[in-house]
């Protein structure tokens, strides 16, 4: 799903757009509270914003300024009236900011959001592979994403458990699974895996610093599709995906 | 012609050998006399080789006949060595017995021994002389037929035929071990530097060869570029591939010396050796050897197989040997401490190498393109000449680490491996003000550059004991994320150490053993992220013994680990300057809401990473200690993606 950041001042026309837009995109409402929206754009990283002028102040100046600076490539719709636009005039120069008028009803606004996802990633969406790593360390979830996200589309899952209830909703072309981990490790989850009938052919591929052979051994009772061991530098890692993929 | 002769007379008489000597002098001969058969032996026995000797019959102590055999019995053993026929009664020392009886007897043993001629006393002067002459004409001629037999004429070595008598004897008297080297390369030679370049490396071959065999061991020279070597009572193989080893570095200098560097010649030899017993045909351990020879070869060059009748050598050692062997062909012989100054086709390769290893290892690599300029006004020839003196003076200025490869007419390419930014220009003048010294100032001729940096730029992060850069750019390869990362783990590692603490304080209960090992295990996870390598092994052991159940051995363990890790935090910390940072944290009351509000979305759709970085961001805030717990509790219960999120969520926002 979409992120749609939703940012205006608290007003019924707003909780409505937002409850409308809910329907198709993950919607996140703020207020004009610069800290707040500025946060929020940070962790949250939407796809696309939606900005109500009314009632529009100074700090409305100081957000698009912020979002016109730091977040250039996301695109904004701003709703307003023509006075409202032409207070921040410079904006709309270039092709980041567009306004609708606010008398638009939400299926219009719908629309636009949608135009603006699909020239924005129109270029990008590919059929690219789906990849879930699986691992209790964040940062080293993070690395791996760095490394394979230019040539895959690629989830992370902070736990064996995270990660089935990922798959429910889409099934990965290839999971990357750490075998250590608290609670429920690599083991375990791969046999969860091969017991559910739908996963159970999913490839799977070890990601892991484990070295000894008794573990090695159980690992490959389990019949993954390979092993890697960490650290793995970006090349070996990339080569040995692509292997794994190429003959599915 | 005649003077050229050289006669030993003995005789006890002094006036005889004085007319003697009178009538051989007088017709240009020259004369050593000698009155006693003992003093002749002994001279023979010095290395000198008369080509006549003149014995009178009768002396006292030992008389002709008696000296004559000794003679011969000496010869037998000396000639053997000299590649003659060893039992062959003329192949001895000529001599010409002088007798002033008429006694048969003495006749037919002096022609037993192997006499040329009886001449006797007193004697005519002309025909005296006439016969002299004629003998030793004879002589030389016979000595010339049979060394042209027995002795390579080229290196001085004894042919096969010498070879073959010569091993026929001694075969029947010991054993040894019977080498067939092959001259690898010399072909090259050949085409290279023409037929007189390969005839005076032969001869330096055979020169080598003789150098490194002892003085009883026989070297031949059998064929074009294929020698024979046996080395007596020599019956070990360790010996052998010592020898070609050896040979094979010796060859290669003096290769190196004869030819330069100019062209990638690789001599050496590969040898086929057997070893041989007493008893053995010749002809049979030249076959087998020859077999060797062909497998030897077959292995790669300046190789050695060894054929033993005995105990089947370990392949170990064989392959031990092998990988010696084969990088000898590849090792560089004089290395010099200067850059190495390459053609196109051995510089594509190099180049190639270079770049795949900094690929791999994140290294870097300086390209430089050396320009000469304002040379419209030069000749072709003395351009090129220029070029060369220049590749040299660069050459001698960089490490023997680079390369240098002429690109074109007036440019040179340089590889410069591991090399900094920093450092490329103090270098490149280095080399320009070794140009401009060496260049006439008549004719300025300026070098100008251009570099690019390639490879995975490591910046230039501060040391801090215990952390290994290497590791964390490999788990990390974009410097934001590894600077994200040391921010995440240094943020962490107080609230992290406070957690273990409390674990460890009631380490002895199962549950807390168990919560500890958890922790440790994320310890150990993050320190090895950024490449904290030990404090990662020791949180390793941590995590086995917890795992364990073992809580003496974590207890052994537990504060060390904690002091290592609280260093390293306060390393980070100073160098990285995240201290400050840390200080002035904002109330995050009025914040946590709406950050609420995008975990709750997040945790629905499943998306871990802004669910992190939600988590992140909420702890980046100071609260008060209630608020705090539950965040701590909603961060576990967040990565397990547990349900109980949602009512921590709903408590916190009320």
């Amino acid at each position: 799903m979409k992120k749609l950041m939703l940012i205006g001042n608290p007003t019924d026309n707003l909780k409505k757009l937002g409850e409308s837009l809910s329907a198709g995109y993950n919607v996140q409402t703020v207020g004009f509270v610069p800290d707040v929206v500025y946060d929020i754009l940070a962790v949250f990283s939407p796809d696309v914003i939606v900005i109500s002028l009314e009632g529009a102040h100074e700090s409305v100046k100081a957000v698009l300024r912020y979002i016109n600076t730091r977040y250039q490539s996301k695109p904004v719709i701003t709703l307003g009236t023509e006075a409202e636009k032409n207070a921040f005039a410079q904006y709309y120069k270039e092709s980041q900011f567009e306004n609708i008028d606010r008398s638009a009803g939400s299926d219009e606004i719908c629309a636009a959001v949608e135009r603006r996802l699909a020239e924005n990633f129109g270029a990008k969406s590919t059929n690219k592979k789906y990849i879930m790593v699986v691992d209790d360390d964040m940062s080293f979830l993070k690395s791996v994403k760095a490394m394979l996200e230019d040539d895959y589309e690629v989830a992370v899952a902070p736990s064996g458990m995270a990660a089935l209830r990922m798959m429910n909703t889409r099934l990965p072309d290839l999971v990357l699974l750490d075998y250590d981990m608290p609670h429920c490790d690599g083991r375990q989850t791969l046999e969860m895996i091969r017991t559910v009938t739908v996963t159970k052919d999913m490839p799977v591929m070890f990601l892991t610093c484990i070295t000894d052979r008794d573990h090695i051994d159980a690992i490959l009772g389990l019949n993954p599709q390979g092993y890697i061991v960490k650290p793995v530098d970006p090349a070996t890692l990339k080569e040995a995906v692509e292997k794994v993929l190429f003959y599915l | 012609m005649a003077q050229e002769y050289w006669i030993t007379v003995v005789d006890d008489d002094i006036s005889n050998l004085k007319i003697a000597g009178s009538i051989l002098s007088g017709h240009g001969m020259r004369v050593t006399a000698m009155s006693t058969g003992a003093a002749l032996l002994e001279y023979l026995d010095d290395g000198n080789e008369p080509d006549l000797i003149l014995l009178d019959v009768q002396m006292p102590v030992m008389d002709g006949l008696e000296t004559l055999e000794k003679l011969r019995a000496q010869e037998r053993e000396r000639n053997i060595r000299k590649g003659a026929e060893p039992a062959g009664k003329y192949d001895g020392m000529p001599v010409v017995l002088l007798t002033a009886d008429d006694n048969a007897e003495t006749a037919d043993r002096g022609l037993a021994l192997g006499t040329l001629d009886i001449i006797k006393k007193p004697f005519d002067p002309v025909s005296f002389v006439q016969r002299i002459e004629s003998i030793v004409t004879g002589c030389r001629h016979m000595r010339e037929l049979s060394d042209s037999i027995t002795k390579d004429k080229l290196t001085g070595l004894m042919s096969k035929a010498g070879a073959d008598r010569l091993m026929r004897y001694e075969l029947g008297r010991c054993g040894g071990t019977l080498m067939l080297l092959d001259i690898d390369g010399f072909r090259m030679i050949n085409e290279h530097f023409g037929h007189d370049a390969g005839d005076r490396f032969l001869t330096a071959c055979a020169v080598i060869l003789k150098q490194n065999i002892r003085a009883d061991d026989m070297a031949a020279r059998t064929d074009g570029d294929t020698f024979v070597v046996f080395l007596k009572d020599v019956l070990s193989e360790d010996k052998v591939t010592g020898l070609v080893r050896v040979l094979n570095s010796k060859l290669c200098a003096e290769a190196y010396r004869m030819f330069g560097n100019k062209k990638d010649i690789t001599v050496g030899v590969s040898c086929g050796a057997v070893i041989a017993e007493k008893g053995h045909s010749f002809e049979e351990l030249l076959r087998t050897a020859e077999r060797m020879l062909i497998s030897a070869k077959r292995d790669g060059k300046h190789g050695c197989a060894v054929f033993s009748r005995g105990e089947k050598a370990g392949n170990a050692r064989r392959h031990t040997d092998e990988l010696a062997r084969i990088c000898e062909s590849f090792d560089e012989h004089n290395t010099e401490h200067k850059a190495l100054c390459t053609g196109s086709e051995s510089f594509g390769m190099i180049y190639r190498y270079i770049m795949r290893h900094i690929q791999r290892y994140n290294g870097i690599v300086q390209k430089v393109l050396v320009t000469a300029e304002n040379i419209e006004n030069i000749p072709a020839s003395e351009l090129s000449a220029k070029m060369e003196q220049l590749s040299g003076i660069a050459a001698g200025m960089l490490r023997n680490s680079d390369i240098i490869y002429r690109c074109s007419p007036d440019q040179l390419l340089l590889l410069l491996p591991m090399l900094s930014d920093a450092d490329l220009p103090g270098v490149m003048e280095r080399i320009s003000t070794g140009w401009n010294n060496a260049e006439d100032p008549g004719r300025r001729t300026e070098i100008t550059y251009v570099s690019e940096c390639v490879g995975n730029v490591l910046p230039q992060y501060p040391d801090i004991e215990g952390l290994d850069w290497r590791y964390a750019k490999l788990n990390l390869p974009t410097e934001r994320l590894l600077m994200d990362t040391l921010k995440d783990l240094y943020s962490s590692i107080p609230k992290r150490i406070a957690r273990l603490e409390g674990f460890y304080a009631d380490i002895d209960s199962a549950e807390s053993i168990k919560s500890y090992k958890t922790e440790v295990h994320a310890m150990k996870s993050a320190a090895a992220l950024i490449g904290l390598m030990q404090i990662s092994g020791l949180a390793k052991m941590l995590e086995s013994y917890a795992a364990a159940g073992d809580a003496q051995s974590v207890r052994t363990l537990h504060e060390p680990f904690l002091k290592e890790f609280r260093k390293a935090y306060d390393a980070i910390g100073k160098t990285f300057g995240f201290e400050a940072e840390e200080m002035k944290k904002q109330d995050g009351k009025a914040m946590l809401p709406p950050l609420l509000g995008v975990l709750e979305s997040s945790l629905k759709e499943m998306d871990m990473e802004t669910a992190d970085r939600v988590i992140t961001k909420i702890r980046s805030y100071s609260y008060d200690e209630r608020t705090t717990e539950l965040i701590d509790k909603l961060a576990r219960a967040s990565v397990e993606l547990d349900d109980s999120a949602y009512d921590i969520i709903k408590e916190l926002t009320s």
